[in-house]
């Protein structure tokens, strides 16, 4: 009804002419100003008559009547965490490098606690990347409602099996419906209860899938990796993908007595022979084959090339990768660090051998037996890699293998190591997705103060910056001992001095922040 | 009484001020904490070592730090220490220099008390006061004549001939009004810079602006024919000052149980205003507290905790619709467990309570209040709130992420801002809890 007025002094009065458009009620305002003595020019008739539309239209406002209700959100079936952790939350939250927040919500998920609503916002916003695991279990049903508002959040609303009752009539309408990442959860599940089952599946349905896809749901295999799956993953050999048949190799390797595995070890024999020994160590000679029999030309074994290698090595590589290092125990007749000193007096290819061997400690899956081999090879690369590159390839290599433990005396190896330098340490630190042991601690601050001695404060604020990065995987061990920590930097009143306070401090607040939260937890679920 | 983390944010005065605070909610920083009933205090390394202590019954602080921002960074600090980790604070003795304060506190507070009550004093001369009264009342007649013919003009030219206008087209009109005595009308000038383009119904929404405007001046010539309260209205929005003295005989004194239902704050070109906005128990009257601040000067708000009720009285400005008022003391305590929530039962009361202040008062530009039983509801990517009725508000500011989360979709009680077209939530009210949205 205002539109004829707002038509007509867009144009002007002076271009439109006569009178202003006649309105609505709301003229009805203005009307008893034009009939008093004052004359009404037509450019303020035009604006009185626009105040009186504004008054009303402001006073006379109709509510929308058309929007309809949104469902609810169910029920919480489970306990939200105790209001004397919900400060400590915020802090963590409030956190830009969110340091414990995934160990505060893991502690939560542990003991069937909820996060309250008002962190929902919050939280929904985090990245699936580094919380994917944990925040479907803590965000509850109010957390899954308000999601369906959060742009690509199907990730939050994933489904998953109860760990301690296996339905399989469940696990079925999972694999059917659900999405990739749900279909790969519950493969693994199957593959623990019945992994003849999880086969079942994957045969029927694996050609379906995306190629990044069909990779990932071979490697739900590990889990109770047996002959039983060999003719499957014989199958997936001649699969189109590069990576897929990669997988399928690894797979058949890791089966020990699979028909793939034993022809990799037959010619494995031949690969390293011994020819004596001397000193208490192996004389072994490498022989690497330049001709691979058409029949061993499967995924993995064909025109590779490597800078820095020849095409031999390059096999020798190949080869390595899909051996057990415990084989060459047996075979060599000697312990891992017999082998691996000795394989550093050869002569020539001592780079590949080394190279092989961390190859097949990382792809293969982990066995007991295999463990004192890692220290062995993190030795072994201490001695021959050269530091600035080839080093940090090995360690990036096995680092994702060691157990806590190992990693701490990798810790110690590097600062045994004749170079005392940065690159080693910081390649643990990154490839650290485990629990800081407490050893490994007592290293790294031996590594700082060897850093401080020698004046490199700008090393110490990087380490110290990485365990802060890191911070979520402390254990509760190491927490009394980081805040034990002084370094020797206090005495030191300059900027540095002051910096790496400030960042040891930040550190030790965190530290604080999760030992209160366990106590505070440990009150609450009492 | 306990404080919230969001509480302590609402008694900032700035966010930067709740960013430092943040960084000192360790207690690292803090070789001395304590706390008793009445009293909460520590000492915070800094550049120096600051005594910080904060009166428990209304959180009023003081600290040795030579912040010149109220409460500092160090007082929100504590503050947060407290919320967040009530643990670390050990009750103790307070030291000598927090009974020191304490006492100086009391004294302050009482002869505060002392002054109000004596009478006010006279003014030096009423006749040179009458004849700059006089003089600036020709000045700003003179000025709305001139204003008046540039509204005319703007008119009879077309409003479509501001698409290609400056910023200055406006700012210069805006200069002129307050040269000419009316920085009211000024600052209302300068905000139509912001309307062109700035929405599909821009013209109509400048139309209704400027005819506001002329009706304003048109009302001004007439002004005393007017009854009292228009009459302050007008002058209020032309840009008189209410003087201290005016506001002690002229105001109107209100006691009730006042609910702050929320703050928020708007910048303009020249100043930052932040509307603190509560609600009587009893008598259901909204009250806005305004506190300016220039540039980059933080607010110097009233001490009072989002959420929590006060028994006091409130100074109102004289007007035909009052709104804006005053604290008549200067720090008063929240009541403990009170859980009176005023407000309107739905969509159709609280446009009801708009159009009553609409016609009384056609200038004003917000209007607030709480509303029951409203839950949030959202039609293609518009929010809106929605009563039982299924009357629904639009929400200005997206998706209302924190209502949403709290609620559930459940009903709750929102306290907002209205500005005739959307509806800014400010708090929500649920659980007998408060929360800052």
């Amino acid at each position: 009804m205002m539109q004829p007025l707002v038509d007509w002094t867009l144009a002007g009065t002076s271009r439109s002419g006569g009178a202003p458009p006649e309105c609505h009620e709301a003229d009805a305002l203005v009307s008893p100003l034009k009939a008093g003595k004052e004359e009404l020019s037509t450019p303020k008739e035009a604006l009185l008559r626009g105040a009186a539309d504004a008054i009303f239209q402001q006073a006379g406002y109709l509510p929308t009547t058309k929007i309809s209700v949104i469902e609810p959100a169910p029920e919480e079936t489970k306990p939200y965490c105790p209001h004397s952790l919900t400060g400590m939350l915020v802090t963590a939250l409030q956190d830009a490098e969110k340091g414990p927040l995934p160990r505060f919500l893991e502690e939560l998920a542990a003991q069937g606690l909820l996060i309250p609503p008002g962190f929902l916002p919050a939280l929904l916003q985090l990245k699936a990347k580094e919380f994917g695991h944990i925040l479907p279990q803590v965000i509850g049903e109010r957390g899954r409602w308000l999601s369906q508002w959060v742009p690509d959040s199907e990730w939050l609303r994933s489904r998953s099996l109860s760990t301690e009752q296996f339905s399989e009539s469940e696990a079925k309408e999972i694999w059917e419906e659900g999405t990739t990442q749900e279909r790969i959860d519950v493969l693994k599940t199957v593959r623990r209860h019945q992994p003849a089952l999880a086969i079942d599946w994957l045969a029927a349905d694996l050609n379906k899938e995306k190629a990044e896809d069909r990779v990932k749901l071979l490697e739900a295999l590990e889990i109770n990796l047996s002959l039983d799956d060999e003719t499957f993953l014989q199958d997936q050999v001649t699969d189109r993908s590069k990576f897929v048949k990669e997988k399928a190799v690894d797979l058949l390797a890791a089966i020990p007595g699979s028909e793939f595995a034993t022809l990799i070890q037959e010619r494995a024999k031949k690969l390293l022979q011994t020819t004596g020994k001397k000193g208490g160590l192996l004389q072994f000679e490498c022989v690497p084959t330049q001709v691979m029999a058409k029949d061993w030309q499967i995924a993995g074994f064909m025109d590779l090339r490597r800078r820095g290698f020849s095409q031999k090595e390059v096999k020798v590589i190949q080869f390595l990768r899909y051996v057990p290092l415990t084989f060459w125990e047996e075979h060599l007749g000697a312990d891992p660090q017999t082998i691996t000193e000795s394989a550093a007096l050869l002569k020539e290819h001592h780079h590949p051998l080394l190279l092989g061997w961390l190859n097949a400690a990382s792809v293969l899956p982990r066995t007991r037996e295999e463990e004192p081999w890692h220290p062995a090879l993190l030795s072994l690369s201490y001695k021959i890699l050269k530091p600035t590159q080839q080093l940090p390839e090995a360690l990036a290599l096995l680092a994702s293998k060691l157990t806590t433990a190992e990693l701490s005396q990798a810790a110690e190896l590097a600062i045994d190591a004749p170079q005392k330098f940065l690159p080693q340490l910081n390649y643990l630190l990154d490839s650290l997705t485990c629990d800081f042991p407490a050893s490994y601690l007592k290293a790294l601050k031996l590594l700082l103060d060897e850093f401080l001695k020698s004046n490199h404060p700008y090393e110490v604020e990087e380490i110290l910056k990485k365990v802060i990065a890191n911070c979520s995987s402390l254990t509760k061990e190491c927490l009394p001992l980081i805040l034990s920590w002084e370094l020797q930097v206090k005495k030191k009143n300059n900027w540095y001095g002051r910096r790496i306070e400030e960042v040891l401090g930040n550190l030790q607040d965190k530290v604080r922040l999760q030992q209160r939260f366990y106590e505070e937890l440990k009150k609450a679920t009492k | 009484m306990s404080i919230s983390l969001e509480q302590i944010k609402g008694l900032a005065p700035d966010d930067k001020s709740v960013a430092a605070g943040r960084k000192l909610n360790a207690v690292r920083h803090w070789p001395t904490l304590g706390k008793n009933d009445q009293v909460l205090w520590g000492e915070c390394k800094g550049s120096a070592l600051y005594q910080v202590k904060i009166d428990l019954s209304n959180y009023g602080s003081a600290c040795s730090c030579p912040s010149r921002k109220f409460p500092c960074k160090h007082a929100l600090g504590l503050l947060m220490i407290l919320a967040s980790d009530p643990s670390s604070v050990q009750a103790a003795e307070p030291p000598e220099w927090v009974t020191t304060w304490l006492e100086k506190r009391q004294q302050r507070q009482e002869a505060k008390v002392q002054k109000a009550a004596e009478p006010a004093k006279k003014a030096a001369d009423p006749k040179a006061q009458a004849r700059r009264a006089a003089q600036r009342l020709k000045r700003v007649q003179a000025g709305l004549d001139q204003f008046e013919l540039w509204l005319q003009d703007l008119v009879r030219s077309g409003l479509a001939q501001v698409d290609a206008q400056p910023p200055s087209f406006w700012n210069e009109q805006a200069k002129r009004l307050v040269d000419s005595q009316a920085p009211g009308l000024a600052a209302r000038v300068e905000s139509l810079a912001a309307i062109p383009h700035a929405s599909s119904n821009w013209p109509q929404k400048l139309l209704h602006e400027l005819g506001k405007l002329q009706l304003a001046v048109h009302a001004f010539r007439r002004v005393d024919s007017l009854s009292p309260e228009s009459q302050a209205d007008l002058r209020q929005l032309i840009g008189w000052t209410v003087t201290k003295e005016e506001l002690q005989t002229e105001g109107i004194r209100i006691k009730d149980r006042w609910k702050v239902l929320g703050k928020r704050a708007e910048e303009t070109e020249r100043v930052r205003v932040e509307r603190l906005w509560l609600m009587g128990c009893e008598t259901g009257q909204v009250a806005v507290i305004l506190t300016f601040a220039v540039g980059n000067r933080p607010f110097e708000a009233p001490p009072l905790l989002l959420g929590s009720a006060y028994e006091t009285e409130l100074l109102f400005y004289p007007s035909s619709f009052p709104q804006r008022a005053v604290l008549t003391e200067a720090e008063p305590s929240p009541l403990k467990q009170h859980q009176e929530l005023p407000g309107y039962a739905d969509v159709e009361s609280f446009l009801d309570a708009v159009a009553t202040g609409v016609s009384r008062q056609p200038w004003t530009l917000q209007y607030a209040g709480m509303l029951h039983e409203v839950t949030p509801a959202v039609e293609g990517e518009q929010w809106y709130l929605r009563d039982r009725q299924g009357h629904s508000l639009p929400l200005a500011g997206g998706m209302p992420w924190s209502w949403l989360a709290h609620s559930g979709g459940q009903p709750t009680s929102l306290s907002g801002e209205w500005d005739g077209e959307w509806f800014y939530p400010m708090g929500l009210f649920f659980n007998e809890k408060f929360r800052a949205l």
